[in-house]
C-alpha cells in the first residue's frame, strides 16, 4: 500500500502543480476532499451546520415489519380479550390491508411470549430477545414510531426514502451528498443483505439504496458476502498487484495527455477514479478478511458471524465499515413478515439477529465508536394486535400495521436506555409522543449535523428533501 | 424607524444599481419570474391552501388588489410598495422571505425587483405558455461562418459578447462524433477512410443521410424513448417479475426506422386503440402507457393501485408532451405553476379510463391483471405468441382525489387540458382528442419539449436545461428564440425527424472542436462556443467494445437477452422461492447484443448498465446523469464483456498480418479510437505491450488464465504470449477517457 499511496501523492502533486489552486477548486476529485468535513454549499452556508453529536449510521433493517407486541411492546389486555373483534373494542382508525380487509371480525390475540422487565430503565422484552435484554439500557426504545402505508414496497419505500413512491434517494444518498466521505478507500454508504428461511420473505428493491434524482455517486454500493465483495473488484486474470500498476499507470499517462489536450475536468476525475478503483481493490480485501478478529470477538456476535451472509456476520461486517469511516451502512435482514404461523417464524428471525444486534452495540462501545455511531433496529411498519390466521396461541399471525411499532436507536447522543411514547392496550394507536418517520429522519439527521430543512436538492424545479415538507427533531430522544 | 431605515438602504440599493439600470430593461420571464417563483410563490401562489396573508403574487391583478396588509406594490413606485420594503427590510418580523423558510434573496435579486417596481411592475405570460415565435434567424457579422439556420442565433449571441466560436473539428473528430450521437456506434475504419476521400460537396451530408437510413439509428433513438417511456422487462415494484412489453419495443424501433412522422408517434402510442379501425401495431403502440410497474404485492388494495398507474400515466404524458411537472399537483394546487388540482385531475380523467383492474397479478402476470392486452404475431417460431398490455377504454367517472387519496373522492371533473393552455375546444373528450391537441398548432410545448429533447441528444443539454420542466421553476432556454425556430421548423416539415436532425447535426454550431475554452467563463456551455463533449452512456461503452472487437450481433428486435452477469446480482435480493427471479446467462451471439437489447430488470439493475449511470425504468427519464466514479473503472478494467472484447480485438488485430509491435499497436488504437495515435501515445503502449509479452512469455499460465476469459473461442493460430499481452493493450485503450466520451 505504501507504494501506491506514494504514487497517488506524487501524480496529485504533479497535477497541483500544472493546475494551480484554481484549477484543484474546479475539480470533482473526492479523495481530495475526503479528509475534510465541510461541503459544498447547500442552502447558502456548508455543512455540518451544527456541531454533529454522530459521524455515521448503521442501520439494522428488519425487512417485514417485526411484531411490537410479541418483542417489545407488551400488552396484558390482549389476555383478557382475547378472541374479541378488536373493532367492538375500539375505533377503526386509517386502513387495513386487503388481506384482513374483507374479514368480518378481527379478533384480538394474545402473545404467546412472556415479558419480563430488564436493566436499570426497567424495559419490559420479550423472552425471544435474550441478548438485547440484557442491555436495554444501552438503548433508546421507541415504542411510538408510526408510518402511512400499510404494504412493504410503499412502506419500505417510505422508511428508506420519505416518500413512499419510487424516485426518492435513499437516506445514506442524502447523507452522502449531504456530508460527503471520510474515508479514501470505501464508499460512503455500503448495503448488507441477510436473510432467514425462505418462508415469509418479502423481496429487497435495489432503489431501497438508489440515490433518486441526486448523482449516481451516491448510491448505496452492496457489499455482497464471499471473495468478491464488491462487483468486478478482482480482476479474473487474477494479475498480481505490480502487473495491474504497470497497466493502470500507462492509462494514467494516456489520460494525462487526453486531459492536456482537451481542457476537460472529467479527465482529471477519471484519473483519480482510478487511482480510487485500484486502491478499493486492497482496501476492500483487507475489509473482508477477518483473520484479525479474536475469538473473543465469536463470542460476542456468536458462531454465525464466521459464515458470510448471515446477519451476525454482516453486523460484524458493520462494524469493520464503521472504523474505516464509512459513513452509513444499511443492513437487511428478510423474512419478518408474519401474516402466517408467527411462533413458528418469529423466534427464528430472533435467534438470527438477537445476539449480533446487541454484540454490535457492545462491541462499539468498547471501541469508543457508539458515541459518534447511530445504530438503529427497525422495520417498515408494526403488526396487529387481532389475528389474520389462527385463533390460537399456538398459531396465530398478524397483519401488517402502521398506526404505531418500535423502533430502537442506540449511540450517537440518543438517551441511552429510555423508553420513548406509549400505545393504547390494543397497540393499536400512539397515545403519547408519537414519532413519525419524516419525525426520526429528522432527529437522526439533527445528530449528524444536519438541518432537515436545509438539506435540499433541486429536481424538476422543487427543492426536495428527504422530509418532504414534515418531521419535527424530537429533542426528547436526545441526550 | 423601521420604514426609515428600509428607505436609506432603498437609496443604496438604488445606488449601486444605477449602472445596472442603464442596462436594458428588466424582463418579467427573463429577471423577475425565477426571484418571484424561487422566493414567494410557495405561500404567496396560487395555491390556495398555503396561501399567507391572503396575498398572492403571481398574477398582477391579485398582487395590486393586494392581501390583509394592502397591495404588493405601487407600479412606478418603490418607495411606497410593500414588495419593496419587505423584501429589503433586516427586521426578522418584517422580512421577506421570513427567514425561517431559508430561502434568502441575494442582492442582485432585491435590486431587481427594486427596478422592476420602478419600470411599472409589468407581468408577462410565462415563455413556454406562449405561442411560438417565428422569428427569421437574425443576420450575423460573419457571414460566411453559418451552415444552417440553426448557427445565426447561436453566431449573433456569441458576437453580442465578443466571443468567436471554436473552430471546426477535424473531419475524423466529426465523425466519430456524429456517428455515435446517430447511431450509437462509433465508426469503421472504412466509413472514416470513404469521408476522408470524399473531397466533393456535399461530404458531410451523405454521411448524415447515410447513418439516418441505418437500422443502427433507429435503434439509437428508441434507445433514448426507452427511457423516456420508461421500458422494463420486468413489473417493478416489490417482487418484480417478468412481463413481456418488447413488442412495443419494436413498434419504437419500427417507427424510427420509417422516420414515422412524430406527430402520429405520439399519437399512435397515447391513443392508437381509439383511431379508427387501428391495426394490431397501433395498438402495441398503445403500450406506451402500460410500461410503468405493476405490484403483486398481496394485500395491496385494487383500487388505489389503479389510481396509482393512472398517476404514472397521467405525469408521464405531462413530462414527455408537456414539460410540466404534473405530479406536484396531485395532492395540492402547483405551488409555482398556474396548474390546480382541478387542472390535474381533469388531465387524468383521459388516462384514469383504462380498462384495466389494479389487481395483483400472478407471478407470471400472464392472467387478469394484465389485460387488456393484444396477441403479438412473433416471427420466430414460439409457441405461445406473447400477449403484449395494451390500451382499451372502461367508461369511469372522474374525482379530484383529496390529499392524493383514492379513497377521498371530492368534486367530479370532465377529461380537459390545464385552462393556462389554449382551450381544448372541439376535440373528443379522450385519450385521441387529447393526442389531436397536444400535437396541433396551438399547443406551444409539444413542439419545444421535443425539439429540446432532440438538441439535448447532440449537445448533452438541452437549450431548456431543465428538459422535464418547462414550468415557472425550470430553467429558461439559454437561444429561445432558437428554441421557438426550430420548434417551428420542426412542426413545418410535417413533424419530420430527420429534417430536425440535419438541421442541427450540418450545422457549424455542432461542427464545433470540443476542446473547453478555459479563457471563457463558461464551463457549462451555455452560450455553444464549442463543440460538445460528454461521457458516453452506458449502452454505447459496452456496444463500441463490442463493435471495435468485431463481437456485435447486429440482430434487430426480438425478446431480451442476458449477457454476462456476475452470479447473484438477482438471486440475492432475498426473494421467496416462489416468487424468484433466476438470471440465466445467454449463450452464443445472444451474448453480444447491443445494450438496448439487455434484460432491463427495475429491482435488480444489470450492473453494467447501472454503474454508467442508466436508470431503472421505475419513473420517466429524460436525462440520464454522466456520473464518474470508482465502480465504472472496475467494470471495465474486469467485466467479462470487456476483456473477452480485448481479445477478440487484439485477434482482429493479429489476423490483419502484421508482425510489428507498433504497427498493431496503431492499430488497435485507430480501431478503438477512430484517430492515429500521438508519437507519446504509441511509445506509451509500446511499452507496456513489450513489458506484458516479456511477462507473458515467462509465464505461460499467465496467459493462459487471460485467454480463458469470455465464452468466445481463442483463435488458436497466434502465439499466446502476443495475443495475451496485446490484449492488454487493447483492454488499456478501452479504458481511456477518451475511449468513453464523445467529443
Amino acid at each position: 500500500m505504501d507504494e501506491i499511496e506514494s504514487t497517488i501523492r506524487k501524480i496529485s502533486r504533479r497535477r497541483m502543480l500544472q493546475l494551480g489552486a484554481a484549477g484543484l477548486g474546479g475539480m470533482a476529485f473526492s479523495s481530495l476532499r475526503a479528509s475534510q468535513n465541510s461541503r459544498p454549499l447547500i442552502g447558502g452556508t456548508p455543512l455540518p451546520d451544527h456541531p454533529a453529536k454522530a459521524k455515521r449510521v448503521i442501520y439494522l433493517f428488519q425487512s417485514g415489519g417485526p411484531s411490537q407486541v410479541d418483542l417489545f411492546d407488551p400488552k396484558p389486555a390482549l389476555a383478557k380479550y382475547h378472541g374479541k373483534d378488536i373493532f367492538q373494542l375500539i375505533e377503526q382508525k386509517g386502513r387495513l390491508t386487503g388481506f384482513t380487509n374483507g374479514h368480518k371480525i378481527h379478533p384480538v390475540i394474545e402473545s404467546k411470549y412472556q415479558f419480563s422487565q430488564h436493566g436499570e430503565n426497567g424495559a419490559w422484552m420479550s423472552e425471544l430477545l435474550p441478548h438485547m435484554s440484557k442491555i436495554t439500557d444501552e438503548f433508546c426504545t421507541i415504542r411510538s414510531t408510526s408510518t402511512t402505508p400499510v404494504n412493504h414496497d410503499p412502506a419500505l419505500t417510505f422508511m428508506q426514502t420519505g416518500h413512499n413512491l419510487p424516485g426518492r434517494p435513499s437516506f445514506g444518498s442524502w447523507l452522502s451528498y449531504g456530508l460527503g466521505s471520510m474515508n479514501r478507500n470505501l464508499p460512503e454508504f455500503v448495503v448488507l443483505l441477510s436473510r432467514g428461511d425462505l418462508g415469509n420473505m418479502q423481496p429487497l428493491n435495489n432503489r431501497l439504496w438508489g440515490n433518486g434524482f441526486l448523482s449516481g455517486k451516491h448510491a448505496g454500493v452492496r457489499f455482497r458476502s464471499g471473495a468478491e465483495p464488491v462487483l468486478f473488484l478482482n480482476d479474473p486474470a487474477e494479475k498480481p498487484i505490480t502487473d495491474r500498476r504497470r497497466i493502470l499507470d500507462a492509462i494514467n499517462q494516456l489520460n494525462e495527455e487526453e486531459l492536456a489536450r482537451s481542457g476537460d475536468p472529467a479527465v482529471e476525475t477519471r484519473i483519480a477514479q482510478y487511482e480510487m478503483a485500484f486502491r478499493m481493490q486492497s482496501s476492500v480485501s483487507d475489509l473482508a478478511d477477518l483473520s484479525d478478529e479474536p475469538e473473543s470477538i465469536y463470542k460476542l456476535y456468536g458462531e454465525d458471524a464466521r459464515r458470510p451472509g448471515t446477519f451476525a456476520y454482516n453486523c460484524l461486517m458493520a462494524r469493520r465499515l464503521a472504523e474505516r469511516g464509512v459513513r452509513f451502512t444499511q443492513l437487511y435482514h428478510s423474512g419478518w413478515d408474519h401474516h402466517f404461523n408467527l411462533p413458528d417464524h418469529l423466534p427464528k428471525r430472533c435467534r438470527e439477529t438477537d445476539q449480533a444486534s446487541a454484540a454490535l452495540i457492545l462491541d462499539l462501545k468498547q471501541r469508543g465508536l457508539l458515541d459518534d455511531t447511530i445504530v438503529i433496529w427497525g422495520g417498515e411498519f408494526g403488526r396487529t394486535t387481532f389475528s389474520q390466521d389462527g385463533k390460537v396461541k399456538e398459531s396465530y399471525g398478524r397483519d401488517h400495521h402502521a398506526n404505531c411499532f418500535t423502533t430502537l436507536v442506540a449511540g450517537g447522543g440518543f438517551k441511552p436506555g429510555l423508553i420513548h411514547g406509549e400505545t393504547d392496550d390494543f397497540c393499536y394507536s400512539v397515545i403519547k409522543d408519537e414519532v413519525s418517520v419524516h419525525d426520526l429522519h429528522a432527529t437522526l439527521m439533527h445528530q449528524l449535523g444536519i438541518d432537515h430543512e436545509r438539506l435540499t436538492f433541486r429536481s424538476q424545479g422543487r427543492d426536495y428533501r428527504l422530509t418532504d415538507v414534515h418531521g419535527k427533531v424530537i429533542k426528547d430522544l436526545l441526550i | 424607524m423601521v420604514k426609515r431605515r428600509f428607505l436609506s438602504l432603498l437609496t443604496i440599493a438604488m445606488a449601486l444599481s444605477s449602472r445596472a439600470v442603464a442596462e436594458e430593461a428588466v424582463d418579467f420571464n427573463r429577471d423577475i419570474q425565477p426571484i418571484l417563483s424561487n422566493h414567494c410563490y410557495a405561500c404567496h401562489g396560487q395555491d390556495a391552501e398555503a396561501r399567507q396573508g391572503g396575498l398572492r403574487l403571481d398574477r398582477r391583478e391579485d398582487a395590486l388588489a393586494g392581501g390583509d396588509n394592502g397591495p404588493a406594490f405601487v407600479p412606478g413606485d418603490p418607495d411606497s410598495s410593500a414588495l419593496v420594503a419587505r423584501t429589503l427590510s433586516t427586521n426578522p418580523d418584517e422580512q421577506m422571505p421570513p427567514p425561517k423558510v431559508k430561502k434568502t434573496m441575494t442582492e442582485a435579486d432585491k435590486q431587481l425587483l427594486v427596478r422592476w417596481v420602478k419600470e411599472g411592475a409589468e407581468y408577462a405570460k410565462h415563455w413556454s405558455f406562449e405561442p411560438i415565435k417565428n422569428a427569421a434567424p437574425p443576420s450575423v457579422f460573419s457571414k460566411d461562418w453559418p451552415r444552417t439556420p440553426v448557427d445565426h442565433f447561436v453566431l449573433a449571441r456569441l458576437e453580442k459578447s465578443g466571443v468567436a466560436p471554436a473552430a471546426d473539428a477535424d473531419r475524423t473528430a466529426y465523425l466519430r462524433r456524429v456517428t455515435f450521437d446517430l447511431t450509437g456506434l462509433p465508426p469503421t475504419v472504412e466509413d472514416l477512410q470513404r469521408f476522408l476521400e470524399d473531397s466533393s460537396s456535399g461530404a458531410y451530408e451523405r454521411v448524415v443521410d447515410r447513418l439516418l437510413s441505418s437500422t443502427d439509428y433507429a435503434e439509437r433513438m428508441a434507445t433514448i424513448w426507452l427511457d423516456n417511456a420508461r421500458y422494463a422487462d420486468s413489473n417493478g415494484y416489490q417482487f418484480d417479475n417478468a412481463r413481456t412489453m418488447w413488442p412495443w419495443r419494436e413498434w419504437v424501433i419500427e417507427a424510427f426506422r420509417k422516420n414515422m412522422p412524430y406527430d402520429q408517434f405520439a399519437t399512435e402510442q397515447l391513443a392508437g386503440d381509439l383511431l379508427e379501425k387501428p391495426t394490431k401495431d397501433q395498438l402495441i403502440a398503445t403500450g406506451f402507457n402500460r410500461n410503468h410497474g405493476y405490484s403483486i404485492e398481496g394485500g395491496i388494495i385494487d383500487e388505489e393501485y389503479r389510481v396509482t398507474y393512472a398517476n404514472d400515466k397521467t405525469t408521464t404524458a405531462g413530462t414527455l408532451f408537456l414539460g410540466l411537472t404534473f405530479d406536484c399537483t396531485r395532492c395540492h394546487d402547483h405551488k409555482y405553476d398556474p396548474l390546480s388540482m382541478e387542472d390535474y385531475y381533469s388531465f387524468y380523467a383521459f388516462f384514469n379510463t383504462s380498462a384495466e383492474t389494479g389487481a395483483p397479478g400472478d407471478k407470471g402476470f400472464k392472467k387478469k391483471a394484465a389485460e387488456p392486452v393484444v396477441e403479438f404475431d412473433a416471427n420466430e417460431q414460439e409457441k405461445n405468441a406473447p400477449l403484449v398490455m395494451i390500451m382499451a377504454e372502461k367508461p369511469r367517472e372522474t374525482f379530484i382525489l383529496k390529499q392524493g387519496q383514492f379513497d377521498q373522492p371530492g368534486e367530479k371533473v370532465e377529461p380537459r387540458t390545464p385552462d393556462v393552455l389554449p382551450a381544448f375546444e372541439g376535440y373528443s373528450t379522450n385519450r385521441l382528442g387529447l393526442a389531436q391537441w397536444l400535437t396541433s398548432s396551438q399547443n406551444p410545448l409539444f413542439a419545444r419539449v421535443t425539439v429540446n429533447r432532440v438538441w439535448q441528444q447532440f449537445f448533452g443539454a438541452g437549450l431548456v436545461r431543465t428538459p422535464d420542466n418547462f414550468g415557472l421553476q425550470g430553467e429558461r432556454p439559454t437561444h429561445p428564440e432558437l428554441l421557438d425556430w426550430l420548434a417551428a421548423d420542426f412542426r413545418e416539415s410535417g413533424w419530420d425527424m430527420h429534417h430536425l436532425i440535419r438541421q442541427i447535426v450540418l450545422s457549424a454550431t455542432y461542427r464545433q472542436e470540443s476542446r473547453h475554452r478555459t479563457e471563457l467563463d463558461d464551463p457549462d456551455n451555455r452560450l455553444l462556443a464549442r463543440g460538445p463533449s460528454f461521457r458516453l452512456p452506458a449502452e454505447m461503452i459496452r456496444d463500441q467494445a463490442l463493435a471495435v472487437s468485431g463481437l456485435l450481433n447486429r440482430k434487430v428486435g426480438g425478446p431480451s437477452v442476458k449477457p454476462y452477469q456476475p452470479d447473484g446480482v438477482w438471486e440475492d435480493l432475498n426473494a421467496p422461492k416462489s416468487h424468484a427471479e433466476i438470471y440465466t446467462v445467454g449463450s452464443g451471439s445472444d451474448l453480444y447484443r447491443k445494450s438496448m437489447y439487455t434484460y432491463w430488470r427495475r429491482a435488480a439493475m444489470h450492473p453494467g448498465m447501472a454503474v454508467f449511470d442508466a436508470p431503472n425504468r421505475d419513473v420517466c427519464v429524460v436525462e440520464r446523469p454522466t456520473t464518474n466514479t470508482p465502480l465504472q473503472a472496475l467494470a471495465t478494467m474486469h467485466d467479462t464483456t470487456y476483456i473477452e472484447a480485448a481479445r477478440k480485438l487484439a485477434e482482429k488485430i493479429l489476423r490483419q498480418g502484421s508482425e510489428e509491435i507498433s504497427d498493431q499497436v496503431a492499430t488497435a488504437f485507430q480501431l478503438v479510437l477512430t484517430r492515429s495515435a500521438t508519437d507519446k501515445e504509441m511509445r506509451i503502449l509500446n511499452e507496456v505491450y513489450r513489458d506484458r509479452l516479456a511477462r507473458y512469455r515467462e509465464d505461460s499460465a499467465a496467459a493462459d488464465k487471460l485467454l480463458a476469459i469470455g465464452e468466445s473461442e481463442v483463435d488458436p493460430t497466434f502465439d499466446r504470449s502476443e495475443l495475451a499481452a496485446l490484449a492488454d493493450v487493447c483492454l488499456a485503450i478501452l479504458n481511456l477517457s477518451e475511449t468513453v466520451t464523445r467529443k
